[in-house]
């Protein structure tokens, strides 16, 4: 009963309000375009007192969010005076034993060189009864540079730009009081274990890194990646049982807050006891719970993450999955390479215009074959058509059980090629092959077109790039094959209307799903076709990004000779 | 999202009703027998005897490599390739259902070709078959309109293809081949039908027969004609058969009147502006019994047409691009002289033709086949006037104006044999 | 509320989509049926009186912004006013939808599905507008402004491909069936332009109000020159004296189309976006009946309604029993309606409302009194 009590509700519910609500603004392009918030942007130098210090590089490295940055608070002990100092640093670049070792040992615990405080006398001559001493002049910055910094790289930097530089590139610095510079140590040391190449997302030219299922290695990889000290990634925790860590990590000074906001909120509501991978937290987290579209990319490239962040999105890092989650996306990104922006853009787009062509095929072939075979055959060229009947003449199935037949078969055969052991994958590939392509022709169960037709389906499911997205088609092939059966090019023109309109409703994140196109922005910078490297002037505007342009006007500088 | 998933299962439901409502009409490909080509005779006992050509699946099961092993035992196969089946019956529609009554699969006349009509058919008149054609959803309104000068069956039982092995595939071909010829013009269903039912001008169709010469070479065997002026048919010895389509059959109103042949197809072509390319002989301006053969490349017809006391006066300027293609011992036919000596020929050659075939369709057939109504309908305000003026029985009053000028452009490879 | 506001393409193609789904259907035909050879004449004769109608229109809005013409009949003659305009538009819009519909699915029926039963295909589009509508008014738009494209792009191939076999002599006679069948009983033909009922109502959706001039202008210019593509393609390619036997011209021409040797009968693709073409037309009929009387009767809840305008769309198609009627309807009853509704009483009503809304505002300079005008329809 309380099955139709649902029904009938939901039948008559306003389901436009009943959305998730949330959508990100439209932005003028052209806004302001700062890359820092007005106070830190002004090039500033290291002040006198620590705890100005200290406010100003919590501010700008976002240290009480950020996960990784670690700021430790101590006195120094130079030459029995004590001064209050810290250190920062990225935690998972910097090298932790070399900063235990070298830099807070010397600095802290007591012993011969920082306890003496008598003076140092370099000469003495008495004259007059008078001894004059010639005391070395205490300092203690050279004090500490030279007797209590045990190590090989040591900068004195005065400048915050450079210090955040520094910073970000895995080095520790160590502030002190009353000093108004401060001390660049080398301590980088990146986890270099186990990063692997991408085996699902390779590309021939470009970074050949993939994410590892070390939470913190990830985020070190992301942090080597982009050099800026607003990359700000902040620790939660996902699961009632199993706690487990997850990053969220995004440009402050370009992602949008509102965006960030809303990603943590969703993450931080999450009421399960456990959720062991990225593809469990998408689910999780996606606007639409009804649809079979991912709403998320996941992705083993670090290259790629990295261009997603620096575009205003957001990643998220799952500690013991290799991949990272981005949010928000529109369904062209499933359609992107990250090799489309390594290579000439003509190229590119090339490659990218066969993408989307590989992507109708593989949704409508089927469909469309059993539609005009069915009820549209005057649509085929003559010739074409005779050779299909003469080639089918012995087959004893109707058309559409042929097509389930192979398309099942196909489905089991890749299913079984992928969770077999790889040693067997091969055999399975083999036979897969006799018995669907040979046997099944010789024997007359299946004609030699519909073998051609499914092989094309299968291989053009394979470009398009993304798994989850491919699984989606994948369903939709079997919904629009039977619809095609069912009622020839009405049935499919129906599908695919409610396919889009469906693809309309959706949103990732506030973003729509199929922006810019729908609702359709002649203007917008992000179509789907590339423009040369020199030209992409602006970040996807759909992202409503605090900094909206990414290169300036003339970006290639160097051509303008005149000036 | 439970509504939408809801109502998207009704809508499938519905989908699956509609299916099961129309299943007794959908036909796949392998239940539908291709006619390829629809031939129409005067019956014996009834009003009409139709011919359909079917085409025959050649079956795959002889190998999985059909294409290539095949070949070699083509000359087996090649009868089987399509069959001609004739019924006889009152109407069209009727025909077909009695043809599907013994056949096993159903007829489909979406891929078919060729409607061919007899002449003798023709005469009497082929206005309704050809509005129930144009009314059929199946027949194309690209199907090509024939009339062949035998009967339409026997047209079809000898339409065997010399190159090609499958039917259609020679069908399309023999179309086409008016490009390189202009012997012929590609009339289709819809243009007979405008026509037919225009004011502008009459309707035309290819004229088609069965050629029983020995050879193909067709100007051979008759050496009193002039190579051009050769209608389909025109011997009666047989060894090969072979259908050939040359000329043009020309109706008044929906009855076969006359015809045109190769070259004043030529002609008619040039001055409807429908001309493609053409080898046309003429006599050699240097020497009594030779011909030279140019190839004409183009051909651009102004026309005009103006009402002088009640009749239509028509213009024609034909202006030709050619080029030639005889060469012989020591000729120089590029010579600024002997260039202008061969336009001058072409002129006057043409100019004569032209006006023959003026002559022809205008006084003796009264068939405005060139269509010079749309250039004469400029004269008129209203359509009121233009009905009341009568164009189709006018043309007859009409008298002429045409001049030709001829540009010799270039030759071949042999410029010059002085040697 | 943000989120149902449309931008200048949209509202423009929402315009354009009604138009199109008549001009492939019999408009065209309808139009060289009444003029003849002077179609193209008479068509861009009533593209230039639609705009001059256009820019009256626009006027008259002025002092209404972003009201639409049931807001200002509210204003004109109080609740009963609007419970007419509403009714009259909705009956308008139904019976336009159902014919259209029904026409649609019995050529259908024709050509593909010779014994399907056509109450079946028509539930088919019904239903698959409901599930659409109930996405939300948004995604109609966004989805009509997809598919748009692939429909001009569509009209444009059909000229473009006949254009070989074109005739162009078949303009003359100039003038047609005479001067006054031209220009004077020709001037209904500015019923084809029956797509501006969108005008009357899209004012509220608008995203920018001053934009309302552009939608307006672009979206009868696109579709003049659609019309005026369409017409030329049938005036030069038939005999046109034939073609008004015919049921479905448009469809006709599309027959003779050849692409070379592999696109020879392509027609079936044609029919394939047209199919889309009439899912986004009924989508955005029932959404916009659905939005009047949701606003009329203020019903929050728009669901129950956009069931019942459906289920009324239906029984509509069930009423014509023959071809003969649904040819009628189509286009004798439709343009009389469309005149009716389109071009007189809405323009009155709005002709009223232009007077008194002036008419108070000088009385309001004089008396410097204020008053409150349409403000409880603000909410909307």
């Amino acid at each position: 009963m309380s099955f139709f009590k649902n029904l009938v509700q939901s039948l008559f519910q306003d389901e436009v309000d009943s959305d998730s609500s949330f959508v990100l603004p439209e932005v003028n392009p052209e806004a302001e375009n700062k890359l820092q918030p007005e106070d830190l942007l002004k090039n500033k130098n290291v002040y006198p007192s620590i705890d100005v210090n200290l406010e100003y590089i919590n501010a700008r490295f976002n240290s009480l969010i950020n996960s990784d940055i670690k700021i430790r608070e101590f006195l120094i002990h130079v030459r029995n005076k004590q001064y209050k100092a810290f250190i920062i640093y990225i935690d998972g670049m910097s090298d932790n034993d070399s900063i235990n070792d070298f830099i807070l040992k010397p600095l802290m615990l007591k012993n011969n060189a920082n306890s003496y405080d008598g003076p140092q006398i370099i000469s003495e001559a008495i004259a007059n009864n008078i001894s004059v001493r010639r005391v070395k002049k205490f300092n203690v910055s050279d004090y500490i540079m030279e007797c209590l910094l045990p190590q090989n790289d040591v900068k004195r930097e005065n400048s915050f730009d450079n210090i955040a530089d520094s910073v970000v590139s895995g080095n520790c610095i160590l502030f002190v009081d009353t000093l108004d510079y401060v001390f660049d140590i080398s301590t980088k040391k990146y986890e270099t274990r186990s990063i692997g190449e991408p085996k699902n997302e390779p590309i021939i030219r470009g970074s050949q890194e993939a994410f590892v299922e070390n939470l913190r290695t990830n985020t070190s990889m992301l942090r080597r990646n982009l050099s800026n000290e607003n990359l700000v990634i902040e620790n939660l925790t996902i699961g009632n049982v199993d706690k487990n860590k997850c990053a969220v990590c995004y440009l402050k000074n370009i992602a949008n807050a509102d965006l960030v906001a809303e990603v943590k909120y969703r993450l931080n509501n999450i009421d399960v006891d456990y959720c062991l991978s990225v593809g469990e937290l998408e689910q999780f987290i996606k606007d639409d719970i009804d649809t079979t579209l991912p709403e998320a990319v996941q992705t083993e490239r670090v290259d790629r993450a990295t261009s997603y962040l620096l575009q205003g999105r957001v990643v998220i890092v799952y500690n013991g999955c290799p991949y990272v989650l981005v949010v928000p996306i529109t369904i062209f990104d499933f359609l992107k390479s990250q090799e489309d922006t390594n290579i000439n853009y003509v190229a590119a787009n090339l490659l990218k215009i066969i993408r989307a062509i590989s992507f109708v095929i593989t949704l409508l072939l089927p469909s469309l074959y059993i539609a005009i075979s069915t009820y549209h055959s005057e649509l085929l060229p003559t010739d074409l058509l005779f050779s299909i009947v003469s080639s089918r003449s012995s087959v004893p199935f109707m058309i559409i059980i042929e097509i389930l037949i192979m398309e099942v078969s196909f489905e089991i055969i890749r299913e079984a090629g992928l969770r077999v052991a790889s040693p067997m994958g091969q055999t399975v590939g083999i036979v897969g092959t006799i018995v669907l392509g040979q046997a099944a022709v010789d024997a007359s169960i299946v004609s030699p077109i519909l073998i051609i037709i499914v092989a094309i389906t299968g291989i053009t499911s394979f470009a398009v790039l993304d798994i989850s997205l491919s699984f989606h088609l994948r369903i939709a092939r079997f919904a629009y094959t039977i619809l095609g059966a069912l009622a020839g090019f009405l049935g499919i023109a129906v599908g695919l209307f409610i396919h889009l309109a469906i693809l309309c409703s959706l949103k990732s994140f506030g973003v729509p799903y199929l922006a810019p196109y729908a609702p359709l922005n002649v203007k917008s910078s992000s179509k789907y076709l590339l423009k040369p490297a020199w030209k992409r002037e602006y970040r996807d505007d759909y992202l409503a990004s605090k900094r909206p342009r990414s290169q300036s006007k003339i970006s290639l500088k160097w051509r303008n000779k005149t000036e | 999202m439970k509504a939408r998933n809801f109502l998207i299962g009704v809508l499938v439901l519905v989908i699956i009703g509609f299916s099961i409502s129309n299943s007794s009409a959908i036909n796949t490909i392998d239940e539908l027998a291709y006619v390829v080509a629809i031939g129409f005779d005067v019956g014996d006992n009834s009003d009409l005897k139709i011919s359909f050509q079917i085409n025959m699946p050649t079956s795959a099961s002889s190998s999985s490599s059909s294409e290539g092993s095949s070949s070699g035992g083509s000359s087996s196969e090649e009868g089987s390739t399509s069959v001609v089946n004739t019924v006889e019956c009152n109407s069209f529609d009727v025909g077909v259902s009695l043809l599907n009554s013994y056949l096993s699969k159903k007829v489909n006349m979406a891929h078919c070709k060729y409607l061919i009509f007899s002449e003798e058919l023709a005469s009497q008149g082929i206005g309704d078959y050809i509005y129930s054609l144009k009314n059929n959803v199946e027949v194309r309104p690209t199907a090509n309109i024939l009339i062949s000068k035998c009967s339409a069956q026997y047209f079809l039982e000898n339409s065997k293809p010399i190159i090609d092995e499958v039917a259609t595939k020679y069908f399309g071909l023999e179309t086409s081949s008016e490009k390189n010829t202009s012997y012929t013009e590609a009339i289709n269903l819809k243009d007979f039908f405008c026509d037919l039912s225009d004011t502008f001008g009459s309707p035309y169709a290819i004229l088609g027969s069965v050629n029983e010469l020995e050879s193909d070479n067709v100007g051979n065997s008759n050496p009193t004609l002039d190579d051009n002026s050769y209608v389909a048919k025109e011997s009666e010895k047989s060894s090969q058969n072979n259908i050939e389509n040359l000329g043009l059959a020309i109706f008044k109103e929906d009855k076969l009147v006359g015809e045109l042949s190769g070259l004043e197809t030529i002609v008619h072509l040039m001055l409807c502006n429908n001309f493609q390319n053409a080898t046309v002989n003429i006599p050699s301006p240097f020497n009594d019994t030779d011909y030279i053969s140019l190839y004409i490349y183009s051909a651009k017809s102004k026309n005009s047409v103006s009402i002088v006391n009640g009749s239509p006066y028509i213009k024609c300027d034909v202006s030709l691009k050619m080029r030639l293609l005889t060469s012989s011992e020591k000729s120089n036919y590029m010579d600024e002289e002997n260039r202008k000596l061969i336009e001058d020929y072409t002129n006057s050659y043409f100019g004569a033709h032209i006006n023959n075939y003026l002559y022809k369709t205008s006084k003796e057939l009264n068939c405005d086949v060139c269509t010079f109504g749309q250039y004469a309908v400029s004269n008129f305000l209203t359509w009121g006037d233009w009905v009341e003026y009568d164009w189709l029985n006018r043309y007859q009053t009409s008298f002429f104006n045409s001049s030709v000028n001829s540009k010799l452009t270039s030759g071949y490879l042999l410029m010059e044999t002085n040697s | 509320m943000n989120n149902e506001k449309l931008n200048t393409i949209e509202a423009t193609f929402l315009v354009v989509i009604i138009t199109l789904t008549h001009i492939i259907l019999n408009l065209s035909n309808s139009i060289l049926k009444s003029t003849g050879s002077s179609a193209i004449i008479n068509v861009l004769y009533c593209s230039f009186l639609t705009l001059v109608f256009f820019f009256i229109l626009n006027k008259l809005f002025k002092p209404f912004p972003s009201k639409d013409i049931i807001d200002v009949s509210e204003y004109v003659g109080g609740k009963p006013l609007k419970f007419i305009t509403n009714l009259i538009y909705s009956v308008y819009l139904i019976f336009v939808s159902g014919t259209l519909i029904l026409n649609f699915s019995e050529l259908l029926r024709l050509i593909y599905f010779q014994n399907a039963w056509t109450p079946l295909i028509i539930l088919i589009f019904i239903l698959s507008a409901v599930i659409v509508n109930k996405l939300g008014f948004k995604n109609i738009v966004k989805v009509n402004t997809l598919i748009i494209f692939v429909v001009l792009v569509t009209v444009v191939i059909i000229f473009g491909a006949s254009l070989d076999k074109v005739e162009f002599q078949r303009v003359f006679p100039v003038l047609g069936y005479g001067f006054k069948e031209t220009f004077v009983t020709g001037a209904l033909n500015i019923f084809s332009f029956g797509g501006l009922i969108l005008l009357y109502l899209i004012r509220p959706n608008l995203k920018e109000q001053k934009k309302y001039k552009t939608v307006g202008i672009v979206s009868i210019l696109l579709s003049s020159v659609y019309l005026l593509l369409s017409v030329a393609s049938l005036l030069f390619l038939f005999p046109f004296l034939t073609t008004g036997t015919e049921t479905l011209s448009v469809y006709m021409s599309t027959r003779a189309i050849e692409f070379g040797k592999f696109f020879e009968r392509a027609d079936a693709l044609f029919i394939l976006v047209w199919i889309f073409t009439f899912l986004s037309y009924l989508s955005i009929i029932i959404s916009y009946i659905t939005k009047m009387n949701k606003k009329v009767f203020n019903v929050k809840n728009s669901s129950p309604i956009i069931y019942l305008v459906a289920l009324i769309i239906f029984f509509v198609t069930l009423i014509p029993k023959d071809s003969s009627q649904i040819i009628f309807l189509e286009t004798t009853v439709y343009k009389y309606a469309a005149l009716a509704v389109v071009f007189v009483y809405s323009f009155l009503i709005l002709l009223i409302g232009y007077i008194k809304r002036t008419g108070v505002k000088v009385k309001q300079i004089k008396n410097n009194k204020k008053l409150d005008l349409g403000g409880d329809v603000e909410n909307n």
